[in-house]
């Protein structure tokens, strides 16, 4: 059972162990969307996996929630290339640079 | 030590370092090679024997060896040849020379540090005693380097507990100040068409041990009782005094229970007096500030000994209210109260000596500018901002309150009810972001209040609605059994809603959102104090202008200020539908 409904702005597109995001990342169906397909990257044992959020100026905490699970608990290395300035700003205020390895271009 | 009887051994810290050691035997004699060959490879199992001193020198330059044993007379090179060659390449390598001559070149054998010199032909305890002899050096070492592995582990070991119970006396500290109104109106609920009151903090010691404190408390639904102390010195004594100082203060306000209608200042203060005098030291001495707001009344009694004036701005004038006692000391008995009548009051500055002692990038003292720019600072994140900008340092431990009042009303006003499940939020973001989306004005901002009202919405569905601590959120999401299992389950017993209002203030350029649900309200401390669920608020906080709770935490406020943005002609989303 879907409970996030299907209303997500994001589109995504997955080749090996990188994933690339577009659009704005807003709402909960996005974070649904996006931990599917790093779930199914996981499961396709890739250990290293890169996320590029192309445009999207800023992500929600369930996002970072997931990808702090993943990294922590599944001990899945995650490298997030944040092409916006706003979202690079955020997560260096957040002060997740060093943990999801953050950067501003591929 | 080896032993050797008859070749038997015994084990020994050196028979470790030989099984773990890398060594070449060098001989132009095979029969030599052979028995030694056969001698030592029991006790050492990384041993290789050549006759050739040319391979061996190659071997030497592309493999580390640790022990070599070398004849001194061979063809193409002599032992104390390959010796130079083999220190070439690893300065640290023991030696053994091998000879059946009497007449060597001594000097140049001591010189070269050869660790041992044995007649031809070696074998049984002599060879294996001139082994050990020459391998104590790996020995010493290895002890060295695990004596230093110990130290480093102790060091980190040490540094870790010091870090641990740092953060602990911290943890303490904070715990022992309370803030009431942390983020926060002392408001039950707020309406369209309120003024409302509401208090931003900002704490930051220098060490971890502060002698700055302060606390921010309700006493009832229309006063606010706020210190500031700041105990003279540094380090430990300092912040013994003023943890003391919390920490009786917020009991003797703790013990205001009834409702009482006189104000609790003079009682409050002559009580702590009492206490502190009790505690300080001869030439000690302690700065206070002591303010009881009645914002119904509209009045501040306050008494300030000798900290940094309150700032005061009032029909956006500001008003510099000074001291009116000397620092409390141990033979202080009176103290004076004053009374401010704050009709129109628009913010309230209270600082610590650190900012106003602090000096810009030009050197200056900070106190001037800082003055010139409180009538214009808007919110308390703008004030952080131009202390990071402007100051070079801040010498001390800084605390610093901003009470703000905002008028929350404007043209455009609209209340939605939204069910409280996650499809239903998700779908009314995406309808009204997209909406956003399509105005020109809001379209650059459209993203950000969608993303703030998706961290608020579900803020209000699981820690609200669904009362969803942060202990079990995170349990749930190390499970990955959060949403899919923990949440679906709830959404089905829980038949609650939430209230959601845009007003938009053309004349402001700012747009306000509140957001309410029919929870009983969160421990908004315990969220920071969250792994995995923590950010959310940090979120709101760094893309939102303002951002606060009302006291129970059921009902949150957001600005977004589009200064210098046209908002007149704009299509506002005025017919958002809803699944509702």
């Amino acid at each position: 059972m879907n409970i996030f409904g299907k209303d997500t702005n994001i589109e995504v597109s997955v080749s090996n162990n990188l994933i690339r995001i577009y659009g704005q990342v807003q709402n909960i169906a996005d974070y649904a969307l996006i931990r599917e397909k790093i779930v199914e990257m996981i499961s396709n044992n890739f250990r290293d996996i890169k996320i590029v959020f192309e445009e999207s100026n800023a992500v929600t905490s369930s996002i970072i929630g997931f990808l702090l699970k993943v990294t922590q608990k599944d001990k899945i290395n995650i490298h997030v290339v944040a092409k916006n300035e706003d979202l690079y700003l955020l997560f260096e205020i957040l002060g997740l640079i060093d943990i999801f390895k953050v950067t501003k271009s591929e | 030590m080896i032993t050797s009887t008859s070749h038997a051994y015994r084990y020994s810290e050196t028979s470790e370092i030989l099984r773990e050691i890398r060594v070449l035997v060098v001989d132009d004699d095979y029969l030599t090679t052979a028995s030694l060959e056969m001698f030592l490879s029991p006790y050492i199992p990384n041993l290789l024997c050549l006759n050739s001193p040319l391979n061996a020198s190659y071997y030497l330059e592309n493999h580390h060896v640790d022990l070599l044993i070398t004849d001194y007379w061979m063809n193409d090179l002599t032992g104390v040849e390959l010796i130079k060659i083999a220190k070439k390449y690893n300065p640290d390598i023991c030696t053994i020379l091998l000879t059946v001559e009497d007449r060597l070149p001594v000097a140049e054998i001591v010189n070269l540090g050869v660790d041992r010199y044995l007649k031809k032909p070696a074998m049984g305890t002599k060879l294996l005693e001139a082994i050990e002899y020459a391998v104590h050096r790996i020995l010493l070492k290895k002890i060295l380097i695990d004596k230093q592995k110990k130290e480093i582990e102790l060091m980190k070991y040490k540094e870790k507990y010091n870090e641990y119970h740092q953060k602990e006396a911290y943890k303490k500290q904070v715990n022992i100040l309370k803030d009431d109104l942390k983020d926060a109106t002392f408001l039950k609920k707020f309406e369209v068409g309120d003024n409302i009151y509401y208090f931003k903090s900002f704490y930051k010691p220098r060490e971890i041990l502060s002698g700055d404190c302060y606390s921010i408390r309700l006493i009832d639904d229309r006063r606010v009782f706020i210190y500031l102390i700041d105990t003279m010195g540094k380090g430990f004594s300092s912040s013994i005094t003023s943890i003391n100082s919390a920490a009786i203060l917020n009991y003797l306000i703790s013990k205001y229970t009834t409702r009482i209608s006189f104000p609790i200042i003079n009682k409050t203060i002559k009580k702590f007096l009492d206490f502190i005098k009790t505690i300080l030291l001869d030439e000690e001495i302690v700065c206070a500030l002591f303010i009881e707001i009645d914002f119904r009344d509209q009045k501040i009694l306050y008494s300030n000994f000798s900290m940094p004036p309150m700032f005061l701005v009032i029909d956006k004038k500001l008003t510099i209210i000074k001291p009116n006692n000397t620092p409390i000391n141990k033979n202080t008995n009176d103290f004076k109260i004053d009374i401010i009548k704050i009709d129109n009051l628009e913010k309230v500055f209270l600082v610590s000596d650190g900012i106003i002692e602090a000096k810009d990038r030009e050197n200056k003292i900070y106190y001037h500018k800082l003055i010139q720019s409180i009538p214009k600072t808007k919110y308390m994140k703008n004030f952080l901002k131009k202390l990071n900008d402007e100051l070079e340092e801040i010498p001390d431990d800084v605390t610093a309150i901003f009470i703000n009042k905002v008028s929350f009303d404007g043209y455009f006003k609209k209340t939605f009810t939204i069910n409280s499940t996650l499809k239903d939020i998700n779908r009314f973001i995406k309808i009204f972001c997209d909406r956003l989306n399509r105005s020109k004005r809001f379209k650059n901002i459209s993203n950000k209040v969608g993303v703030v009202l998706s961290e608020l919405l579900l803020n209000a569905h699981e820690h609200g609605n669904l009362g969803i601590t942060t202990d079990i959120k995170d349990s749930e999401i190390h499970e990955e059994s959060y949403y899919e299992k923990f949440i679906a389950k709830l959404e089905k017993t829980v038949n609650k809603s939430i209230k959601l209002t845009i007003v938009i203030s053309l004349t402001k350029k700012q747009i306000y959102i509140t957001i309410e649900d029919e929870g009983k309200g969160f421990d908004r401390t315990s969220i920071e104090t969250g792994y995995y669920s923590k950010y959310g608020l940090d979120i709101v906080n760094h893309l939102t202008d303002e951002f606060f709770f009302n006291f129970a935490g059921n009902q949150c406020f957001v600005l977004f200020d589009l200064k210098g943005k046209s908002l007149v002609s704009e299509a506002i989303p005025l017919e958002l539908k809803t699944n509702n």
